[in-house]
């Protein structure tokens, strides 16, 4: 049985779920990295030709796709897997009939969502870190966490 | 430091305004621009009360790490008394910087010589 934690704040709400996300779709793009934060634009930019190719995103809407993929591949590289070379990080592009979506996995052991803060309070704006899952969550249709956080599931309706 | 030999960064003075400007800033340079906003924050720590224009016109793409460092400059700046200020954002840097209320904390001009005559009217006698 799945279960949910949530925090949530006046601007955002994290799911997590404890299990992997359901399988669901074509898959269009199927590839992992070492965890090297100097592999995360290459590998985007393979990413955003796929989508090209599929015409599955309007290039004025590119760089804020572009965006919420960066956000969630360096935390997936950093966060997640630590900078450590030896673990992988995964990336899935799948296309069903109404929407298409990034699935980002790495090897680490997730977040607990009560970490992740409201960047738009008073006090953090000044921060400098601390925006990306915000940004993924304003810019993307649907963000979901699966295996305790160690996948994101990006959605954008097509 | 010369600023202007740092990588995709320009740079000119017009009096006493430092006018830094990108000259490319696509996905493909986003390492590029954080090394250099790095750059960028060790010349701003390096001197006193200075007056900044950041031109980042060029720069069509921003992850969260390149808001963060601006927010950094913008810190260093401050607690060396610079003044320091951004201008022509593209559209879509614009959009970033209003959802993340960025706009609360930068003063933000449309172009150079906005920017510049912000310096102007500030310093200008009221009548």
């Amino acid at each position: 049985m799945q279960t949910r934690k949530t925090t949530e704040s006046v601007h955002m709400s994290v799911a997590i779920n404890d299990g992997p996300p359901p399988d669901s779709g074509k898959i269009l793009f199927d590839r992992e990295i070492p965890s090297d934060p100097a592999l995360v634009t290459p590998l985007m930019i393979r990413a955003l030709e796929c989508l090209r190719d599929e015409s599955l995103v309007e290039p004025v809407e590119e760089n804020k796709v572009a965006l919420c993929l960066e956000e969630a591949l360096q935390n997936a590289v950093q966060h997640g897997n630590g900078k450590d070379f030896t673990k992988k990080v995964h990336l899935r592009i799948r296309r069903r009939e109404a929407d298409w979506d990034f699935v980002v996995s790495d090897e680490g052991k997730g977040f607990d969502p009560a970490r992740v803060k409201n960047p738009l309070a008073p006090e953090r704006v000044w921060g400098e870190s601390g925006r990306g899952i915000f940004l993924i969550m304003h810019f993307m249709d649907r963000a979901e966490f699966w295996n305790g956080g160690s996948t994101v599931v990006m959605t954008r309706k097509r | 430091m010369d600023i202007a030999k740092e990588g995709i960064l320009s740079s000119r003075t017009i009096s006493d305004i430092v006018v830094i400007s990108f000259n490319r800033g696509s996905i493909r340079d986003e390492r590029e621009i954080l090394k250099t906003l790095e750059s960028l924050g060790r010349y701003i720590e390096s001197k006193n009360g200075l007056k900044i224009v950041l031109d980042i016109g060029n720069i069509q793409y921003l992850s969260s790490a390149g808001l963060g460092h601006l927010v950094g400059l913008l810190k260093k700046a401050r607690a060396r008394g610079t003044t320091f200020k951004l201008c022509s954002l593209t559209e879509g840097i614009q959009e970033l910087f209003d959802v993340m209320r960025l706009t609360k904390i930068f003063d933000i001009h449309p172009g150079v010589d906005q920017a510049i005559a912000s310096f102007k009217e500030a310093t200008r006698p009221k009548a």
